[in-house]
């Protein structure tokens, strides 16, 4: 049953599409992860030309993360008001990541700069959170009352403090900002989706508790994908609105299940699977940039 | 609608026949009911006979090229032992699409002849050639690739000979066929064994329908279209959400 892409340029089967799109929803609604750290590559595995596919999936992140705010929502899951800050620093961060992106891509050093900084990025969040799951463990095993509610960083103390009542901060608002910046920059640099970067940074460095995380960090993950899916239509016209169509489909039925899994699992459960996802990926890139590859040189078709 | 296709085709082969026998002249034709190829929606490919007449006894090669399209060339180097990859050269105009098909196996004689390639390996436009590779081994490299990547294919057992003077060969077009006008070539070998063209045809690859549509609206309104597909995702998006 395949479909001709108009914009990608070739048809391909609907069903993989939607199958496809299923599962990174899935992992969106559970994790708060846009996917495009997974859908990217196997799109591309699939013969879609790599800037179709970074440009139509944001654009299938979109549905995907609308989706998940709203199951989020309506479970009173989302903080806004973080949200908002977090946006605000993203905007700028996402703006700034496009413009040094395209100067990377003239020198030809975009790629390189991806793969080590997936590597350094997702390899070492990952171990990070194994290590601080191991710790936890350890300390239920030795009966060890939990103390704080969450770490007190000096930076949660700078000027324009301002109290999160579902985060259950009371915090400065420039670390949020900063944090959007940031992550929206190298998601835009790099393609690997914010939330990825987001829910570790707000559960470690923000503090913020693990149920809301998921929603606000989708929230973030929803307007960096409608800005990325404007500037890459407007600018390269390389989306393809039937194939975000098909992946959104598959992704918000996929969104939903994993929306009504994350209120079945703990906290550590969940922290365990994103860890677990980031050093596989990281390994995969890792076996790539350490081992001799089969052709030396390859072509990419513009 | 078969049989309809087959009365068609036979009239055309009768009509070439009688051109060949009228007047000795050499010809070649797709067959009638695809003067062009369209790409719709539901297109996953296509398989096209080419038909032709020559006078000649020799054996008969068809090229068929198109879709030109600009490439970068990747190249994984070794940097404090990682494997990373740089963008050493971008290769423009090439046709992405070319396909040899003959009668039996001929690789030999298509490659002494020069036609295993469409282009020559000194015909490359290339820019930002940053290593220290000359232009005519990077665009050597840049075409085998493409036979690599399966963009280039000899097709032997895809031309059979209908009788004395008429020929057919069977072209199949891949899904990710490029828009773009395809040169057919047909060639055979003159009596002191030259390779001569004795005719070419080209057929146009066009979109069509809801994939013209859609496409247009994409480059010629671009933000109306980003908007579109943001609207669009933010609805379908939100329903999910409501109704789960």
């Amino acid at each position: 049953m395949d479909i001709y892409l108009p914009i990608t340029g070739m048809s391909i089967n609907i069903l993989y599409l939607i199958a496809l799109g299923g599962g990174v929803g899935f992992l969106s609604g559970m994790l708060g992860v846009s996917g495009g750290f997974l859908l990217t590559p196997i799109l591309i595995v699939l013969g879609i030309p790599a800037p179709v596919a970074v440009a139509s999936q944001s654009a299938g992140a979109i549905a995907i993360s609308t989706t998940g705010v709203v199951g989020h929502w309506r479970r009173n899951n989302v903080d806004f008001k973080m949200g908002i800050f977090t946006i605000s620093g993203g905007i700028a961060g996402s703006l700034f990541g496009v413009f040094v992106f395209t100067v990377l891509n003239t020198l030809g050093f975009l790629e390189m700069t991806i793969k080590i900084a997936y590597v350094l990025l997702l390899g070492t969040i990952g171990m990070l959170m194994m290590w601080e799951l191991a710790w936890l463990k350890n300390k239920h095993k030795h009966g060890v009352r939990r103390g704080k509610f969450h770490e007190h960083y000096w930076f949660h103390g700078l000027p324009f403090r301002m109290r999160f009542k579902k985060s259950r901060l009371y915090i400065s608002v420039i670390p949020a900002l900063i944090i959007g910046f940031i992550i929206a920059f190298l998601a835009a640099l790099t393609g690997i989706g914010g939330g990825l970067l987001m829910v570790p940074a707000m559960i470690y460095l923000l503090g913020m508790h693990t149920s809301v995380v998921v929603g606000t960090s989708l929230l973030q993950n929803m307007f960096v994908a409608i800005i990325i899916t404007i500037l890459q239509a407007t600018i390269n016209q390389n989306v393809d609105i039937f194939l975000s169509t098909i992946l959104f489909i598959g992704g918000t039925f996929g969104t939903v299940f994993g929306v009504k899994i994350t209120s079945k699992l703990q906290g550590e459960q969940l922290r365990l699977l994103l860890a677990i996802i980031m050093l596989a990926v990281a390994g995969n890139l890792l076996i790539d940039v350490l081992f001799s590859p089969s052709h030396i040189y390859n072509t990419l078709r513009l | 609608m078969q049989k309809l296709k087959l009365g068609i085709n036979f009239l055309f082969l009768l009509g070439i026949f009688t051109v060949v026998h009228t007047v000795r002249a050499s010809t070649l034709e797709v067959n009638p009911d695809e003067a062009r190829v369209p790409i719709n929606i539901t297109f996953s490919g296509d398989t096209l006979k080419i038909y032709g007449a020559t006078d000649s006894k020799g054996k008969i090669i068809v090229t068929v090229q198109g879709g030109e399209a600009n490439f970068t060339v990747k190249k994984k180097e070794k940097l404090y032992d990682l494997w990373v990859i740089r963008i050493v050269a971008k290769v423009r105009d090439i046709p992405a699409f070319y396909r040899v098909l003959v009668s039996k196996n001929l690789k030999k004689d298509v490659n002494t002849v020069g036609i295993l390639f469409p282009i020559k390996d000194t015909d490359c436009s290339i820019t930002m050639l940053t290593t220290a590779e000359t232009r005519r081994s990077l665009c050597a490299r840049v075409l085998a690739i493409q036979y690599r990547n399966g963009q280039y294919k000899y097709v032997p057992n895809a031309l059979k000979r209908l009788g004395k003077y008429l020929f057919v060969a069977t072209l199949h077009l891949p899904n990710n066929i490029m828009i773009g006008n395809y040169t057919i070539k047909a060639f055979t070998w003159t009596k002191d064994k030259q390779l001569q063209q004795f005719y070419s045809k080209s057929i146009p690859v066009e979109r069509s329908g809801i994939v013209k549509y859609t496409y247009s609206f994409a480059h010629n309104f671009p933000l109306f279209y980003g908007l579109f597909v943001v609207v669009f995702a933010l609805f379908v998006g939100l329903i999910f959400g409501l109704i789960s």
